[in-house]
């Protein structure tokens, strides 16, 4: 187990930034107000806040991915993205539970992209979740960028 | 500060201006320019002159689409004479029935009954998005509203009317059109039912003059 472990830890790198990597990109490739849609309907998240939301959100996902895969700065991008599914798993049961309502809008997980269900994406983020906080627990990671230039 | 951190931070701001310019150039590359829509007179209602164009992609079986009517309901009783709607399909994959839906309100749009049974369909969405066969139902909305029946039985089989179904889909899937109801108010989008409701409508005040 512990020969597989930095094996195990470095797919679950490549894991975890794939995902976000492809979040952010498809955010980006797509004109904002796409995003800007999706995010009015939680309502739980103060309208304020969609705008910067918008503009900031996607090229962090799309950076972290990319740093997570590459080792650099892993602990933190992993802690951020790990944060990021929290988060995530948070609005979508308090849009639920609290205020009793499902996010109204159809083909938003996916209409021209990858398709997944509200329940798909919660489980998915649970997993997301829990994965960066594993890597963000690791110290020194396999074949990454941190670990290259430590040695220098 | 350490000589490895430094190193980090200066390879870390050397990367994120790699990505940064190279999403840069691959989002212009992406993003064409768009020509203005093409208004369908079987799918268009209110002043043909109107000041304010809304194009909607929408999807029968689309709850949230459900959700838009009465916001749509409103703009026109807030603003009479100033806006013009049209409607294009834009069936999702995910929901079984959308196909038929749209093909049944095309046949509609034929005998010049569209938005009757556009409203009607909306209004009872979730009695038919689960019925086993929503055919007969869609079938006695066309009674009801006196269509010619042969003529609305061919038309639903007919696979030109479905080619230009496809036709309306493609033109908002060029427009990067990802999710259901997608507005277009003098081209400019605005996504989902909450939208519409307020930066939609702000939008269109500033346009009537009704707001700076």
């Amino acid at each position: 187990m512990t020969q597989i472990k930095p094996y195990l830890l470095l797919l679950g790198r490549i894991f975890l930034g794939l995902v976000f990597i492809y979040a952010g990109y498809a955010k980006l490739m797509d004109p904002p107000q796409n995003f800007q849609g999706l995010l009015s309907e939680y309502t739980i998240i103060p309208r304020v806040f969609i705008p910067w939301i918008v503009m900031i959100l996607p090229w962090l996902e799309l950076t972290a991915g990319i740093f997570l895969i590459l080792g650099l700065f892993t602990q933190p991008c992993a802690l951020f993205l790990s944060g990021m599914s929290l988060a995530l798993i948070i609005v979508l049961i308090l849009s639920k539970i609290v205020l009793g309502i499902s996010p109204l809008s159809c083909g938003c997980f996916g209409e021209g992209g990858i398709q997944l269900t509200i329940f798909q994406v919660m489980v998915l983020d649970v997993f997301d979740c829990f994965l960066g906080w594993i890597l963000f627990k690791t110290k020194m990671h396999f074949l990454s960028l941190d670990e290259r230039l430590s040695r220098v | 500060m350490t000589a490895i951190n430094q190193k980090k931070i200066l390879l870390s701001v050397g990367l994120a201006g790699i990505i940064f310019i190279g999403i840069g150039f691959f989002r212009s590359q992406h993003q064409g320019a768009f020509t203005g829509f093409v208004s369908d007179k079987t799918k268009t209602k209110g002043s043909w002159n109107a000041p304010i164009e809304i194009v909607e992609f929408s999807d029968f079986q689309c709850p949230a689409c459900k959700h838009a009517q009465p916001v749509i309901e409103k703009l026109f009783k807030d603003y009479p004479g100033n806006i013009k709607m049209t409607y294009r399909h834009f069936p999702l994959a995910g929901h079984r029935w959308s196909p038929l839906a749209h093909q049944c309100a095309e046949c509609a749009a034929r005998q010049n009954k569209f938005w009757e049974y556009h409203d009607r369909m909306y209004a009872e969405q979730e009695r038919w998005s689960v019925l086993t066969d929503p055919t007969e139902t869609f079938m006695q909305y066309a009674k009801d509203f006196n269509l010619d029946l042969d003529q609305f039985g061919t038309c639903v089989g007919d696979e030109k009317v479905t080619a230009r179904i496809t036709k309306e889909k493609e033109e908002g899937v060029n427009r990067q059109v990802r999710s259901t109801p997608t507005f277009f108010i003098n081209h400019e989008r605005f996504v989902g039912s909450k939208e519409l409701e307020t930066n939609g409508t702000k939008f269109i005040r500033k346009k009537l003059g009704l707001e700076s």
